[in-house]
């Protein structure tokens, strides 16, 4: 057989392998739009607990190095698609923890725009008055956002391989958002994931109501406001 | 046979490995790689040089000094979205750039007044207009014209200008403040190339564009366009009491663009230190994605990818200017809401403007022109 036939022989299901990175691109549900209008605080005994999670992944790792160990005394060989060195997964609980470090949320919703304030970090924005996913690029990156069903979803890429998924999703009686995040690194195979559980307060029963400052960061107050 | 059996081997240990390094993914569904765009496409002219500014012990030309209307700058982004943080910085910007180029032209001395106007109109002498191309805080790259009452073009450029870490130490100084110099200093040698008395008549063809354009039945007769430069067929009469009436309200114009000039004053003020921040933070942003693309040709990446250092430094440089961003818009966009209407007086009559500058400069415009078609005894 020529070496041209079997260049294109050997190439050509490469191509198609090859075309698109992982999975067909996500098809999102009609938008079904729920009001998650409100302020919103963390509620940690129903979120996830980063350190747990940590806990559980490390031991994994350990039983797959001890797996791997005596395989390697037998003179066997251990399958391939070996998990993520320690150091990464640790790196990738570590950044979960700081994307979903804020406590407060504060959303504003009109039928054209979601903006979910988030205490100590940026708001999450997203048009939502045309299909999803709406898609922005920025010099950092290209950012998706809109409705997936009842579900909100912004998705960030970044450079370094650092991608964050966030989904959201309102309770059934209305007084939880359920804050879904997935973070992925190059070098993990595996998303982490955290579920933030928050719960509907009211910021004027507290007795004091913060505001963040340019200058001073966040200032507390426990004067009224202005009705 | 060797030969082709070396090569058929050759090939599948390359397929094998493309297979493997580029088809295995655990990625999100719809996943690519970032695309960082590339800031320098188109290409720009060099980054200018820094240069002292230059100053007049008099004004140029005319008495009192030649009058200069700096319009607030296209921001270059088509068809902008109110809603888009970056969209609304960018038109802020384009304010804000027009008055800091407004306070250098008047540091000089060389000129008459310098004023910013909402929009383009017949008002000045000499109008300099201009558009944003680039800005982030790194870079800032202006496409500049400046059009004399005439027609003719004095300077039609385009500049860039970079700023360095060092430009942000400083809470004061403007980062690309070598931008507006330069235009300046252009200007200014684009003055001295002029025959002083055509510069002496802009003034008389800048009053009577300007009555034209509010009165075009009344006015339009002086002048005459001739290969695109309006050109004086003949001047009124000193005591031609139209052309006071026009003067007249030419100084009400002046008025109106001095207490809306008081606004972009205000602008400033209130969005100041954040718009620094916002720069700051943004050119932190440019300096990383030129590392990052550094290290990527160096193929560097890969040693720390997935690292924690790594990450956090992407996502803590995103946040930041996100941050930053969302502040500036927040201000940016309650300093329009807040924009106060504007009471203007025009002889007995009181008008109440309100809208955006912008909106109220075409209003109060509007108003001019009734003025003077009632005046000539005509209806409005």
């Amino acid at each position: 057989m020529p070496v041209r036939v079997l260049l294109l022989l050997l190439f050509f299901p490469l191509l198609l392998a090859c075309q698109s990175p992982g999975p067909a691109p996500a098809r999102y549900a009609p938008a079904k739009p729920v009001d998650m209008t409100g302020d919103w605080e963390v509620d940690y005994a129903r979120s996830d607990n980063i350190q747990q999670q940590l806990n559980i992944i490390i031991r994994q790792l350990q039983q797959e190095a001890e797996r791997r160990a005596k395989a390697a005394e037998r003179g066997g060989s251990y399958p391939s698609g070996a998990m993520a060195s320690g150091r990464d997964v640790l790196a990738l609980a570590e950044m979960a923890e700081l994307i979903t470090a804020p406590q407060l949320l504060n959303v504003i919703q009109t039928e054209n725009e979601v903006r979910i304030k988030r205490e100590n970090s940026f708001a999450l924005t997203c048009v939502v008055d045309r299909p999803a996913p709406v898609i922005t690029q920025t010099p950092f990156g290209v950012e998706q956002c809109g409705w997936d069903g009842h579900q909100l979803f912004f998705d960030i890429d970044l450079p370094d391989g650092l991608t964050i998924r966030h989904r959201i999703t309102r309770s059934a009686l209305a007084d939880s958002l359920i804050v879904q995040t997935a973070v992925y690194s190059p070098t993990v195979k595996q998303p982490f994931v955290v579920n933030r559980v928050y719960s509907r307060f009211d910021p004027n029963k507290a007795g004091y109501r913060c505001t963040q400052t340019l200058s001073k960061g966040t200032v507390c107050t426990t004067e009224k406001p202005a009705s | 046979m060797r030969g082709k059996a070396g090569i058929l081997s050759l090939l599948m240990v390359v397929l094998a490995a493309l297979l493997s390094a580029g088809c295995h993914s655990a990625r999100p569904a719809s996943h690519t790689a970032p695309q960082i765009a590339d800031p320098q496409a188109p290409v720009w002219p060099p980054s200018l040089a820094p240069e002292k500014l230059a100053q007049c012990a008099q004004p140029v030309g005319v008495t009192g000094g030649l009058e200069i209307g700096v319009v607030v700058f296209d921001s270059g982004i088509d068809n902008p979205d109110e809603r888009d943080a970056r969209h609304k910085l960018r038109e802020v910007e384009a304010r804000l750039v027009a008055a800091s180029l407004r306070d250098v032209l008047t540091e000089t001395g060389c000129w008459g007044p310098s004023r910013v106007l909402p929009s383009r109109s017949q008002f000045a002498a000499l109008t300099l207009s201009g558009e944003i191309i680039h800005s982030d805080g790194r870079d800032l790259v202006v496409g500049i014209e400046a059009v004399d009452a005439s027609g003719a073009t004095w300077l039609a450029t385009t500049l860039h200008a970079a700023a360095t870490a060092s430009d942000y130490q400083s809470n004061t100084r403007e980062p690309f403040e070598t931008l507006f110099i330069a235009v300046a200093n252009q200007l200014l040698r684009a003055a001295a190339s002029r025959d002083a008395a055509e510069i002496r008549r802009l003034e008389q063809i800048a009053l009577l564009r300007y009555a034209a354009e509010l009165s075009p039945e009344g006015f339009g007769e002086y002048l005459e366009v001739i290969d695109g430069r309006t050109k004086l067929r003949r001047l009124p009469a000193d005591n031609d009491p139209m052309l006071l009436r026009i003067d007249r309200i030419r100084n009400q114009e002046a008025l109106f663009i001095d207490t809306v000039d008081e606004q972009y004053i205000d602008l400033r003020q209130q969005l100041g230190d954040t718009y620094r921040l916002w720069r700051r933070s943004s050119f932190e942003q440019a300096d990383y994605l030129d590392q990052y693309k550094a290290r990527a040709a160096r193929r560097e990446l890969e040693a720390d990818a997935g690292s924690f250092a790594a990450m956090q430094q992407v996502y803590s440089t995103f946040r930041s200017v996100r941050i930053q961003e969302q502040d500036l818009f927040e201000l940016a966009t309650g300093f329009d809401n807040e924009t106060a209407p504007t009471v203007m007086k025009s002889g007995e009559r009181v008008v109440s403007l309100s809208g955006t500058l912008e909106q109220q400069y075409a209003q109060w415009r509007s108003i001019l022109g009734q003025i003077i078609q009632l005046e000539r005894g005509l209806t409005p």
